[in-house]
């Protein structure tokens, strides 16, 4: 009965003394070449920040619709939102709006950034705003063509999930990246190259790129690639180009009509949201197309100055260029006279909501 | 949530943490186990819970009717219950494709459910018509609904199988029991199933889906065509053969035991065999209560052979609503039928006789995969017709973006003649070794980059 016993154990030793080999050599192995990498992003799970979008997808777009974690709490507060594609959620700071229309209303203006990646359609937005219940705010929206009546892949999957399917999506986002996190800088990661002239195994790093948001604002923190680290805040040349204007594209959907489709005004003004419109420079960016998109629909329109822009690539600003067009535009609502009534009234409701 | 997922690993570990400590406590154990495979069912969206509830209560109600009531009306009650549980199955998985196939010649429109098939309907329906067949024909005693729903809901086999029976399972619920190889042998069967699904399958998917998708970046030769399909072999059974013995694993650690799907169907020599290899619960299933009621072989040859060609159809439909499936289970059902007609189905033959026959078995099944694997009749023709095409001499060479994946086909293959190789290491070394190579696949499975992709069966 001893020695049976004894045999049995002879497993865990066995599998133990494996795993620690085979960790082991793969570190050894791999420990030159992870030596050399950019530092790992900061560990972003229940902080003041948290991952939005990693390798398995995006959690944003299931936080957002199904106001997941307080999220839909902090979209029903908001004051302003911010809608729109990665260029709203890389070229616009919610903080910094918030903080400069301060002086003009009294308290700081509680602003939310809701940009999406992968060039959300118009109706994910529509989605967002109903589920929450959202009343009384100003919606200021990015004419980006990304932005049409489609919506991406990841909208789709957000759509068709429920409540619960929602939260183990985003709670699977995070699990990965936190898995990811452990092990990145401890073990390389193999991958098989399927090159057609020559096959051959590389090592990557564990973590992939990731986006890290503020849980209070929405605002886009940090983005982390493997090769480069963190790339937003501009530190290497390689990510803060200066603004480059190229011929003027305009896109081939009429973004009045997807914005009537998704936000017709019968809803806007039952749910006292009064939109106003601004387009964030990019290269091929056609300032007086968008002017004449939101004169059509009736709604103000900001343009933004790019003189000065920092860009992060070839489409969105980054950190730098953030912060003088969220001042162009808090300069632009400052102006907008009707829009002082609309924010007041958002404000007494917000601080007095009605039953 | 599929099993593979992070988040699940690491709810499974709470799962079997509380488990253990709840080891003592039967009912409370249980009763954890049904909250937690509910859990996993309602993952994959709260309706498809919802419909497997009501289909559940429906089935016990018309079970404990059947105990109450004379013999005549129970048969009739379980004949009335079996169109109930098929029409849901068809209701939510085929109605669509019957519709899409009367639009074609007639002008009768059928209803369609937008929201989607539920998620495992195909395997616990078959669970819960094995149980109430079983309930009628004496072979086992009615039992509680907390046992009942233990036994359709357990997360092991509830998404994809095995298909248990419940004279398999129920026996084991309430039952103290602790033997001492349940976690080594559990852990190391998971282990297995994870690094042939998520290394071998979903790279071998990652290599070839594009190909079946016809978007491949080169064009393909006739040998490229014969490695895929094989490759695709290769895939479907790292992914099944995976899955299942994970499921077995799991069961094993939290203390039960679930029949195994998977004997090296690669090695048989005849498509009878295969079946004995290959998804072994769902040709027992389709055996006991399908083939033996139509009549089996007992009402001359002619009858067997449609019998045999009848439940293989029915068969492949199960798999999907797709004319594929179905071409897939009626090759299968005509080569049973040569083979019957050739009297191969007893005959122990030579080596050489056996290595002619085990080509002539495996290509067939080769071929079958395509259908089953293409999404139309014509393009499965036209992968087929491709495969054939040795024109030119540059149609026998093959691409080295596909020759590197036979690396991931590697493990699948080597786990075909495990068997064979466990019974020559010995007693002795037997422990040590399945150590050593759990740890390896344990380093493997995290060291190697693997594309997530959903097990092949969550899908029917």
């Amino acid at each position: 009965m001893q020695t049976t016993r004894v045999r049995f154990s002879q497993f865990w030793w066995y599998m133990t003394l494996t795993l620690v080999s085979g960790i082991l050599i793969a570190h050894g192995l791999g420990i030159q070449w992870l030596r050399v990498l950019p530092p790992k992003p900061r560990f972003s799970i229940f902080d003041r920040n948290y991952v939005g979008s990693y390798t398995r997808g995006s959690a944003d777009h299931y936080l957002f619709r199904f106001g997941l974690f307080g999220m839909g709490e902090k979209i029903r507060r908001g004051d302003i939102l911010l809608l729109g594609t990665s260029h709203t959620e890389l070229g616009l700071s919610a903080a910094q709006l918030g903080s400069s229309l301060i002086t003009s209303y009294g308290r700081p203006l509680r602003v939310f950034n809701l940009g999406l990646e992968r060039g959300e359609g118009i109706s994910f937005f529509r989605d967002i705003l109903e589920l929450n219940n959202t009343r009384d705010k100003i919606l200021i929206a990015d004419l980006y063509n990304g932005f049409g009546t489609k919506v991406s892949d990841y909208a789709q999957q957000a759509r068709q999930a429920d409540v619960l399917g929602a939260y183990i999506e985003v709670i699977q986002i995070w699990t990965d990246f936190v898995r990811d996190w452990i092990l990145d800088g401890l073990l390389p990661h193999l991958t098989m190259v399927n090159d057609p002239a020559a096959p051959h195994i590389s090592m990557t790093r564990f973590l992939n790129h990731t986006v890290i948001r503020s849980w209070k604002t929405g605002d886009l923190l940090e983005i982390w690639t493997p090769l480069d680290g963190a790339i937003y805040h501009g530190i290497s040349a390689k990510f803060s180009c200066p603004f480059v204007l190229a011929q003027p594209e305009r896109p081939s959907q009429d973004y009045s009509v997807a914005f009537q489709g998704a936000f017709p005004s019968q809803f806007l003004s039952k749910h006292n949201i009064h939109p106003v419109f601004t387009l964030l420079p990019f290269p091929k960016y056609d300032p007086r197309w968008a002017s004449v998109q939101a004169s059509s629909l009736g709604y103000p329109f900001i343009a933004i100055d790019p003189i000065g822009l920092r860009m992060l690539n070839g489409d969105h600003l980054n950190a730098e260029g953030r912060t003088l067009a969220s001042m162009h535009l808090a300069q632009g609502l400052l102006a907008i006279s009707n829009l002082t009534s609309a924010v007041k009234y958002s404000e007494s409701y917000s601080d007095n909501p009605s039953p | 949530m599929t099993y593979t997922d992070t988040f699940f690993l690491v709810l499974f570990i709470l799962m079997f943490v509380a488990v253990r400590a709840l080891n003592g406590m039967p009912r409370l154990k249980e009763t954890l186990i049904i909250v937690f495979s509910c859990l996993i069912i309602a993952s994959w969206g709260l309706f498809g819970l919802a419909v497997f509830l009501v289909v559940v209560v429906i089935n016990y109600i018309s079970a404990c009717m059947m105990q109450r009531i004379g013999s005549g009306r129970s048969r009739l009650l379980l004949a009335s219950t079996i169109v109930i549980d098929v029409g849901i199955l068809v209701a939510f998985k085929y109605m669509s494709f019957i519709d899409v196939n009367l639009s074609e010649i007639t002008s009768i429109k059928m209803p369609r459910f937008s929201l989607g098939i539920p998620i495992a309907i195909s395997f616990y329906t078959f669970h819960i018509i094995s149980y109430l067949v079983d309930l009628y024909a004496g072979r086992i005693v009615h039992t509680s609904f907390r046992k009942y729903l233990f036994y359709l809901s357990f997360f092991p086999h509830v998404i994809a199988g095995p298909i248990v029976r419940a004279w398999q399972l129920i026996p084991q619920i309430g039952v103290r029991r602790r033997i001492r190889t349940d976690m080594m042998m559990g852990l190391h069967l998971f282990v297995t199933g994870f690094f042939l699904k998520s290394v071998s399958a979903d790279n071998i998917a990652h290599g070839i889906d594009n190909i079946w998708q016809g978007t491949a970046s080169y064009v393909l030769t006739a040998g490229d065509h014969w490695l895929v399909s094989f490759l695709y072999y290769c895939q479907i059974y790292a992914d099944f053969g995976g899955y299942s013995l994970m499921a077995l694993g799991m069961a094993r650690m939290l203390g039960y035991r679930l029949p195994p799907n998977f004997r090296s169907p690669m090695l048989g020599a005849s498509l009878q065999e295969f079946w004995r290899r290959w998804h072994i619960t769902l040709s027992r299933w389709l055996r006991d209560y399908v083939y033996f009621p139509l009549g089996g072989n007992r009402q001359g040859k002619l009858w067997t052979y449609f019998n045999i060609s009848v439940t293989m159809l029915l068969g492949g439909l199960w798999h999907g609503a797709g004319w594929g499936f179905v071409i897939w289970g009626g090759m299968h059902g005509l080569g049973l039928v040569i083979e019957r007609l050739l009297g191969r189905q007893h005959t122990r033959a030579f080596v050489g006789r056996w290595i002619y026959w085990w080509i002539v078995t495996q290509l067939w099944i080769t071929l079958a995969w395509i259908f089953f694997r293409t999404s139309s009749f014509k393009e499965a023709c036209s992968f087929i017709g491709r495969m054939f095409n040795f024109r030119s001499s540059q149609n026998f060479y093959v691409h080295m973006q596909l020759i590197w994946l036979l690396i991931f086909a590697i493990p699948p293959l080597l786990h075909h003649l495990a068997p064979v190789f466990l019974r020559h290491l010995g007693r002795r070394r037997l422990v040590p070794f399945l150590g050593i190579t759990t740890g390896t696949m344990i380093i493997l499975s995290v060291l190697l980059v693997s594309p997530t992709k959903v097990f092949i069966y969550f899908k029917f």
